[in-house]
Formats: C-alpha cells, sequence, structure tokens
C-alpha cells in the first residue's frame, strides 16, 4: 500500500517541506530510502522500524520503499522520523485515515516511541504555515519556541502513540497554547552593573556612545584594567528587543540548537563572545550542512573579542563585509545560505605584547614591537570600530575612595535610560527606511541629519587637514557625532559633539 | 696582470685573516700588492704573525685573485674604500681593528667637520624620542654631522632630527648597506643614501646578524668627536658604544634622566662614571675638538628648513590663548603618554570638557596621540 506524509527538513534559517512517499507491499523483504538524504536521516530506519514495534504495531516482513521529495534537496535532521513513521503505519493499514496532506509532522523518535525534541522546529512550524498547512505536529519539548507562531494549529505530543491515536480519533484537540502559560525567560536574575567600574568615565561615556549608535567599540588597554567588564556590561544597557526581533532571534537559536529550556522566546540580548581558535566557519557560518555561525548568533547583540590579536587574521578579516552587510551569505559548492549578522563588534586588544605600554618601567617593547603586535589587526578592520578607547589602570582612590566630585559614576539603569531614549530618537528618524542607526547611515543620510552650522563646519575643516582624514574618517566622526548630540537630546550637532567623536575615534594605529 | 683594486680586494677576502691581521700586515708592508708579493719569510718577520696565519694567506696567494669577483661591480649606489685609500677616514685609521673596507652609500662624514654620535636604546620613552631628535635638529642646523645606528627608536629619531635640519648624517649599519635594517626605516634610508651616508663594514648582501651590531659601534664612536648616550638600559649596546668612545678618547655626554626610571640607569651610571651631563646642547659645541672644528670648517650646514615640525616658534603664541583647562591640562601632560580617563580625574574635568579642550591642544600642536587614546606633550 502506498502512503504519504508531509515532514520538513531545514535550510539556513528556513525550512521546506518535504513530501515522505512511502510503498510497502510483497516482495523480498528489505527498506530502501531515497530521496538525497543525509546520514542522520538514513539512520531513521532502525530508529522508525524499533520505534513502531515498541508502541505496540507489528509490521510484518515486507518490501519498503520510501521515496523523500523533492529529491533534489539535501535532507538533514532528525525531524523526519516522524513523518517515516506515519507513513510506514499508514501504508500498513494501521491508521484509519490516510490522507494528511494539511498536516506537517516533525519529530525525532527514540526506540521507545518517544518524541524528542530537533534543531529549527520553529522554522519549520513557520513554513508550514507558510505553505498553508492546516496542522503541525510536534514534540512536547518544542513547543516553547513554536509558541508566537500565529496561524496554525499546534499539536504538541509526547510519543508515537499518542499521535496515532489522535489520527484515529475523529477531531483533533485543541491547540497546546489554550491551556499554556506563557512562559518567559527570567529577565536578567544578575545584571553586571556599570557602577562596579570604578573611575574611567571617559571610556564609560564612550561604552554609552557605542550602545547607542550601535558603533563598534574596540577597548586598548592593560591587563587588568576593565577591558572584559565594559564588554560584558554592553548588553544590558542597550535597549529591551522588539518583539520581532526576539522572534527572529528565537528562530536562529532554534535552528542552532542552542535554545534553553523553559523558554517562549529569547529575551535577553545576546553576548558571544567565541574562543581564540575559533575558525573561519564556527565564526561566519557554514559547514557540511549550513549552519549559523557566531556572528548570527550574536544578532541583535554584542559580539566580544577578547584579545583581539590573538584570533587568526584570516577570521578576523572575514568579519568585514558582515560588518558592512549586516549579513552573511555563506557560499559553498552545495550551497548558499545567508544569515543575518546585525551585531555589534566590541574587541578587546592589549597595547603590546607584554600589556604594559607605556608603563616604562614594566614594558620594553620597543616601537617595532608595538607595530607588529597591532599589526595584526589590518587597517580596513580597525577602520570599522568608530570608538578606539583607552582603559586605564585606576588609582586607588578612585577603586576604594569615595567617588570624586566629578565622577559621580555611573550606573547601568542610567546608561540604559540613555540609550533607549536615544535608540527611540532614531528610530523616530529613521522611520521606513533600511538604516536603523547613526552607525548604518549612507551617505546621502548623513547630508540630510548631519548639518553643520558655520562654527562646526571650520571646525571640521580644520581636523580634516591637521589630522589628514579621509572622507570616510570625516563621516565617521559626524555620524558618531550625531550620536553623542542624540544622547544629549539635541538636534543640532555642536562643537562639543564633533570633538568628543574626534578624540574618541583617534588616529589609526 | 692584477691592479691595485684586485690586490685589495684579494686581501680583505683572505679566509681566516681578520682586520686586526690584515692592520699588522698593512704596518709592516704599506700596501696590498707588497703582501701579495712578499717571501714567506718577511710574512713571518710581521709582529703577530704565525706559521697558521702564513699557510691561510699562501693557500689563497696560490689559488690566485679572482678577478671576475674583484672587478665586479658593486651594486648601483654602493662605493667602497679600502684602508690604503686616501679617502678612507683618518679617524678609523687609529682602530687597531680598523675594517680594511668600507662599503658605503651616499658620501663618507667630512673629516674637517665636527661629528657627533647620538645613540640609544631602540625600546625608548616619548621623552627619548624628542630629546633625540631636538639635540639632532639643533647640532645639524649647527653644522655638525650626526652618526649613528639607524636603529629603532633613539637612532632612528637622531637621523631624523639631522636630516629635517637639512644637515648631514651618517647611519653605520650592522647589516650590508644596500640592506635597509629595519625595514620600517626605509624613509630615512633612502634619505640618508641620498644626502648622508649608509656606512658598513660588512659587504653588500650580508643580512643583519645580532653579532655584527656590537662591531659596528666601534665604527660609529670611531667616526665622531663626540658621543652623547640619550637613553640606554642597564646592560646596553649604548654603553658598548661609550666605552669605545673612551677608548678611543672620544668625550661622552649623557643625557641626564629620573633614578626610578629604568631607561636612565645607563646613562646615570655613565654620569657616575664620570661622562659628561648633557644639560645644554649648547655645550657640546663649546667643547674643545667640535668647537676648534667648527671654527676652521666656516661652511655651515644650509640653514634649517622651514618644516620644523615641533612648532618650536607658533608654541609660545598658543600658550597664551590657552583656557585656564587648557592650560591645566597641559601642565600635567609630559613625555609620558597619559590617557584621558587620568586626565580628567586629574583635572576634575567631564568627558565632555576633556575632549574638547583635548582636540584644541592637538589641533594647536601642543600635544599628540602616540597611540590610540594616550596623549603626550610637544615641546
Amino acid at each position: 500500500m502506498y502512503c504519504e506524509v508531509f515532514g520538513a527538513t531545514v535550510f539556513g534559517l528556513s525550512a521546506y517541506p518535504v513530501r515522505v512517499e512511502v510503498d510497502a507491499g510483497p516482495g523480498l523483504p528489505c527498506f530502501e530510502m531515497s530521496g538525497y538524504l543525509n546520514n542522520e536521516v538514513r539512520e531513521a530506519r532502525e530508529r522508525v522500524k524499533i520505534a513502531i514495534k515498541n508502541s505496540g504495531f507489528k509490521i510484518n516482513p515486507q518490501r519498503i520503499v520510501i521515496n523523500y521529495s523533492p529529491a533534489d534537496i539535501r535532507k538533514h535532521g532528525t525531524g523526519l522520523d516522524l513523518p517515516t513513521a506515519i507513513g510506514l503505519l499508514g501504508a500498513n493499514g494501521f491508521l484509519s485515515n490516510e490522507k494528511f496532506e494539511d498536516i506537517m509532522f516533525i519529530g525525532e523518535l527514540g526506540f521507545d516511541g518517544s518524541l524528542r525534541p530537533v534543531r529549527g522546529c520553529m522554522a519549520c512550524v513557520f513554513e508550514a504555515r507558510k505553505k498553508n498547512f492546516k496542522y503541525a505536529v510536534i514534540p512536547e519539548e518544542n513547543r516553547d519556541e513554536c509558541f508566537y507562531v500565529k496561524g496554525i494549529h499546534i499539536i504538541s505530543a509526547k510519543n508515537l502513540k499518542e499521535i496515532t491515536d489522535l489520527l484515529d480519533a475523529d477531531t483533533f484537540p485543541e491547540d497546546y497554547r489554550k491551556n499554556y502559560t506563557e512562559k518567559c525567560e527570567n529577565n536578567h536574575t544578575h545584571i553586571a552593573d556599570f557602577f562596579d567600574i570604578k573611575g574611567q568615565d571617559s571610556a564609560k561615556k564612550a561604552t554609552l556612545i557605542a550602545a547607542a549608535g550601535m558603533h563598534n567599540i574596540i577597548y586598548i588597554g592593560s591587563p587588568g584594567s576593565g577591558k572584559s567588564m565594559f564588554a560584558k556590561r554592553i548588553p544590558y544597557i542597550l535597549p529591551p528587543m522588539s518583539h520581532e526581533e526576539k522572534l527572529e532571534l528565537t528562530k536562529i537559536y532554534s535552528v542552532a540548537g542552542k535554545l534553553k529550556k523553559d523558554s517562549v522566546l529569547i529575551n535577553s540580548r545576546p553576548f558571544r563572545a567565541p574562543g581564540q581558535n575559533i575558525t573561519e566557519t564556527a565564526l561566519l557560518g557554514g559547514g557540511h550542512h549550513p549552519e549559523p555561525g557566531e556572528i548570527t548568533l550574536a544578532s541583535k547583540g554584542v559580539l566580544f573579542l577578547d584579545e583581539m590579536t590573538q584570533y587568526k587574521s584570516a577570521v578576523l578579516e572575514a568579519l568585514r563585509q558582515p560588518l558592512e552587510d549586516k549579513s552573511i551569505t555563506v557560499s559553498r559548492s552545495g550551497y548558499s545560505v545567508t544569515y543575518p549578522a546585525d551585531f555589534m563588534l566590541v574587541a578587546a586588544i592589549n597595547p603590546c605584547k607584554c600589556g604594559f605600554y607605556p608603563d616604562r618601567n614594566r614594558c620594553s617593547c620597543s616601537d617595532l614591537d608595538i607595530r607588529r603586535f597591532f599589526g595584526k589587526i589590518s587597517g580596513p578592520l580597525y577602520d570599522r570600530f568608530d570608538l578606539r578607547i583607552q582603559t586605564e589602570i585606576v588609582g586607588f582612590a578612585d577603586m576604594f575612595g569615595t567617588p570624586s566630585s566629578v565622577s559621580s559614576s555611573m550606573t547601568t539603569k542610567e546608561m540604559r535610560e540613555k540609550v533607549c531614549a536615544s535608540h527611540d530618537i532614531q528610530k523616530k528618524r529613521f522611520a521606513g527606511r533600511k538604516t536603523s542607526f547613526n552607525s548604518e547611515m549612507t551617505e546621502q543620510e548623513i547630508k540630510e541629519f548631519c548639518i553643520l552650522g558655520p562654527g562646526e563646519m571650520s571646525l571640521m575643516e580644520s581636523l580634516y587637514k591637521k589630522m589628514s582624514l579621509t572622507a570616510r574618517g570625516c563621516n565617521k566622526i559626524l555620524k558618531l557625532a550625531r550620536t553623542i548630540a542624540d544622547i544629549d537630546g539635541e538636534e543640532k550637532i555642536r562643537c562639543s559633539h564633533i570633538s568628543m567623536a574626534a578624540v574618541y575615534r583617534n588616529k589609526a594605529l | 696582470m692584477y691592479n691595485e683594486n684586485d690586490y685589495n680586494f684579494w686581501l680583505a677576502n683572505i679566509p681566516g685573516v681578520g682586520n686586526i691581521t690584515i692592520n699588522r700586515l698593512l704596518d709592516h708592508f704599506e700596501n696590498a700588492e707588497k703582501i701579495f708579493k712578499a717571501k714567506d719569510h718577511e710574512i713571518l718577520e710581521t709582529e703577530g704573525i704565525n706559521i697558521k696565519t702564513l699557510s691561510k694567506i699562501n693557500k689563497s696567494r696560490e689559488a690566485g685573485i679572482n678577478t671576475s669577483k674583484s672587478r665586479a661591480h658593486l651594486p648601483s649606489g654602493m662605493k667602497c674604500t679600502y684602508k690604503t685609500s686616501v679617502y678612507y677616514p683618518k679617524k678609523l685609521k687609529e682602530l687597531y681593528d680598523a675594517p680594511f673596507c668600507l662599503y658605503y652609500k651616499g658620501r663618507l662624514p667630512d673629516e674637517t667637520v665636527p661629528s657627533v654620535a647620538v645613540v640609544g636604546a631602540r625600546s625608548c620613552t616619548e621623552y627619548g624620542k624628542n630629546q633625540a631628535f631636538e639635540l639632532s635638529h639643533f647640532l645639524a642646523s649647527e653644522g655638525v654631522q650626526i652618526i649613528s645606528g639607524m636603529a629603532a627608536g633613539i637612532d632612528t629619531y637622531a637621523h631624523r632630527g639631522a636630516l629635517n635640519a637639512g644637515g648631514y648624517t651618517a647611519a653605520i649599519t650592522g647589516s650590508g648597506a644596500d640592506i635597509c635594517y629595519p625595514q620600517i626605516n626605509f624613509d630615512i634610508y633612502q634619505s640618508m643614501s641620498l644626502s648622508g651616508g649608509i656606512i658598513s663594514e660588512f659587504p653588500p648582501g650580508t643580512t643583519p646578524v645580532a653579532g655584527h651590531f656590537p662591531m659596528r659601534n666601534r665604527i660609529i664612536s670611531a667616526l665622531s668627536d663626540a658621543v652623547i648616550v640619550i637613553e640606554a638600559r642597564e646592560r646596553s649596546g649604548s654603553l658598548i658604544t661609550a666605552d669605545q668612545a673612551l677608548e678611543q678618547g672620544r668625550d661622552v655626554y649623557a643625557l641626564p634622566g629620573r633614578i626610578t626610571d629604568p631607561l636612565s640607569r645607563g646613562c646615570l651610571w655613565l654620569i657616575e662614571q664620570g661622562a659628561y651631563v648633557l644639560s645644554d646642547p649648547k655645550d657640546i659645541l663649546s667643547s674643545p675638538p667640535i668647537a676648534r672644528k667648527l671654527s676652521l670648517s666656516q661652511k655651515k650646514a644650509p640653514a634649517p628648513e622651514q618644516n620644523t615640525p615641533m612648532q618650536k616658534l607658533s608654541n609660545t603664541d598658543n600658550l597664551s590663548n590657552l583656557s585656564k583647562a587648557e592650560a591645566d591640562i597641559l601642565s600635567r601632560l609630559n613625555d609620558e603618554p597619559a590617557g584621558l580617563n587620568k586626565l580628567s580625574s586629574l583635572c576634575s574635568l567631564s568627558s565632555e570638557e576633556i575632549t574638547t579642550h583635548i582636540l584644541n591642544l592637538c589641533l594647536s600642536g601642543l600635544i599628540k596621540e602616540v597611540s590610540p587614546g594616550l596623549y603626550v606633550r610637544i615641546r
């Protein structure tokens, strides 16, 4: 007998519906599978046979042939176990109903017949809705991530038997979401506060600017001067994500199999700090079966490269394109996928090899040594950091004494309020445009939004002449100045904003 | 038949016979040709020459002179002079291990004009760089030739200062004179091979080897009338130069520094040992060997060019226009790089104020950024 069931396979961040065609009949007993299958799909053979047996069905020896269509797309993932099993049961007449064309089945099977979670379930359900499937059957453990996929009837199940029972029944059960309370990832239980960082007002201000305009920032400083402390606190001053952003991020993490249990949506902005031995593929995404890399996982949040000079230079250089495009296209011989990569790059480096320049008591690095050390970061990559900030070892008084008159240390809460306010200004400014932050402004938009008075113009002119700026350097300073003015809540860019931008951006290495 | 050059080339390239032996032979025989044609017993009469050396010389004599090599052209722009030549620096001849052959680009220092060696550490402070530059600039504009080693750090800035003043400056390198080491100094290497000199005792193509550098120090000090050490650590190549300068009877000046500064240890030690304290560059001009030569060689180096980067003249003008905060920042800045955070807390300024003032000071050329976010004062 013949039976047709639908499943899905994930590709990139989206999914393709897969038609599983099962034919079972007389002949020499065998179990053939076709349709450009990856190994884990092929291995479904044993899982499905044993799961069916242990769910109480007996399949006689027969000739079983299964085809996965469209046959020219590589099938990945264990999510095709369930449709295969349903198809096999249908072809053997165990199910009273034989038409499942409006149901998408997703799930991996265990030997005991239990349904196990799969990667990218959310993407599959999204696809099912897009292709007008009425129902989606998913493993219970995946139901949190699918919570916000509207417009499709989702049924969650624990095991195969449960599903066969419900297929035999006349009416389907209600959507699991009817009596399901939304679980939310706990809001930050422990907030790393900027208040912990004593002194360093300039570096704090720079961090605030970076977060406000989503500018890339690099911290340069001796070991122990607080570079990582600054970086780790950045996600907490970024404004909360919108619902769409959360949904997109959850989808990415679902595909990457990196969702935490017991949360419907990812609530906090990601902070990714890959190790220095990371490969290009792990950073950008790719692999035999395309998977999102760290830059995609850092979308809407922070990608932190600690001790940036320790990374392979090819890996660092590869960041240049996604930093410009806010997305990454991974092209391999068999496929080409585009992942979002809308992250803020935060890097930290030492001022020299020994880490103590300019303290000549401890550092004996020559100019050449320092140049060589920085040489690992190419000019074009360094150029993408709008803010280059020196973190300094603070004095004892700043550490333990009362905060001095000026350095009434900013707290994370205060900084976050300022960042939120300037994000709102930018949202209004760029409404209906592709740009969403000052750092992404095009030349045209710079002309439109960074209008300078005569005094500011002459300052820019002297900057251009004396600091040998390039046209790009000028634009970067203007973008930065725009953000600084936004933080002050001012419509007009003033000289002090430009000065600050120029000093924080400072010269190339 | 062989010519004079062939003989010289032969003498310079006998395997196992070095500068000291050559100098002894020359003392006895006057020139290379006579050595080549000398009888065995005559050679043995030379002081300090034994059978072993003789056999080396004989072996090389029997092999004959490879004229194709000796007459081959040196790389373009390069010249060489032998100790027997009239062009060979007389000051150098005094050395017991004077190099028999000297390769150079540009020209050799003029011996009627005073020369001063400016040497120091490779990893130096901003203070050291500034002093090296300013000192060489001053001396070169007074007509003094600046000799140094083209190494990173102090040497580089010494050359730059002299070049900037439009004076003559020569680098004694530890590699062949056709090799620019460190490569980063290619700009000064180029300008010195045009308007100054690149001098080496090593044949063209010799790569820089650690052992060569202390050797060239004796030439640096020998070619100069005084040696100035700017910054040196306790155990430093610059101290070797100073040592050799004393052996050669040259004056040694040391730039004093703070006692806590590791880069001042070498100079302070020199001062302890009796070196002159360099407190005023004019002292050097008035020291006897230099003053004598200066008065003899009436001609001065061309007047300093207008592109003095330090903007010395304008500095005093700008100072009066400074706001109180800017003057405060300036007073707290010195040659030690300081960051924004430190300055803002020292001067009790907010981050907005400090950036405005810093940029102002940068634009008026009073301070400069040496590394991202680190500033020093320009004097």
